[in-house]
């Protein structure tokens, strides 16, 4: 069941509630590819999806038994070593800022015996969620898709059309 | 680390997403009904003019076919 930081309103506890989240997700994917300059002023980088890596790295390195649960994502090969070569040797996977790229990266990070839905049928159910998602917003009473209420609701469309399009 | 997961839960259906997430759950159906339908035509996207569908962009271009070019100019 996917869970994203987005679910999480501002407010002066939100660290507290990121841990928990951050407890309660058996995997963590990151995108870093996204941390560049803030376009509007002031111009600073945006540091919120390092630093959520960082704490789930920690936690994940607190619980001996449990297996490295946490994947990264980047859309160029070697940026990575650049932006943050603490995390060298760790392998992330490069996505080439495309949605089919990010897509076949999670085929590959997570496989299910039985239903696996095939790298074309997620474009598929993508490009329904796109079209669909202008009702979705409008619904919510928004134009911005990174608020919780969208996020959930694309969740629960995607799920629907994921069991439309990928049969047993 | 370059590893795969293999996942032994079950495929979630939209009702036990909608659980988890806090939607409720008249939404929910409506979300199921929204993935279910095949087109949706609102206002903004399309308009229907002399009889043919044309969307916002080939409105813009005149690229619409037709009758409705003829209409059109």
């Amino acid at each position: 069941m996917p869970r994203a930081t987005l679910e999480i309103p501002d407010s002066s506890r939100r660290l507290e509630k990121i841990l928990r989240l951050a407890r309660n997700c058996r995997y963590s994917v990151h995108d870093l590819s996204c941390v560049q300059l803030d376009p509007k002023k002031p111009r600073v980088p945006r540091f919120n999806m390092p630093f959520e890596l960082g704490l789930c790295v920690a936690y994940a390195s607190q619980n001996k038994a449990q297996k490295p649960n946490w994947f990264v994502f980047e859309a160029e090969a070697n940026r990575i070593d650049k932006s943050l070569s603490d995390l060298k040797g760790t392998d992330p996977r490069i996505h080439g800022g495309t949605v089919r790229g990010a897509l076949s990266g999670l085929c590959n990070i997570f496989r299910r015996p039985g239903r696996q839905p095939s790298v074309p049928q997620m474009m598929q159910i993508y490009r329904n969620l796109r079209r669909k998602q202008p009702a979705i917003l409008k619904e919510a009473g928004t134009e911005d898709p990174f608020t919780k209420r969208v996020f959930v609701d694309i969740c629960v469309a995607a799920s629907a059309e994921a069991d439309r399009v990928v049969a047993d | 680390m370059n590893m795969t997961i293999v996942l032994d839960s079950t495929f979630a259906k939209p009702e036990d997403v909608g659980k988890v997430l806090g939607v409720p759950k008249a939404r929910v159906k409506w979300l199921k009904r929204l993935a279910s339908s095949q087109t949706i035509f609102s206002g903004k996207i399309a308009e229907k003019k002399n009889g043919a569908r044309t969307s916002a962009s080939a409105k813009k271009r005149n690229h619409v076919r037709g009758k409705a070019k003829k209409a059109a100019r």
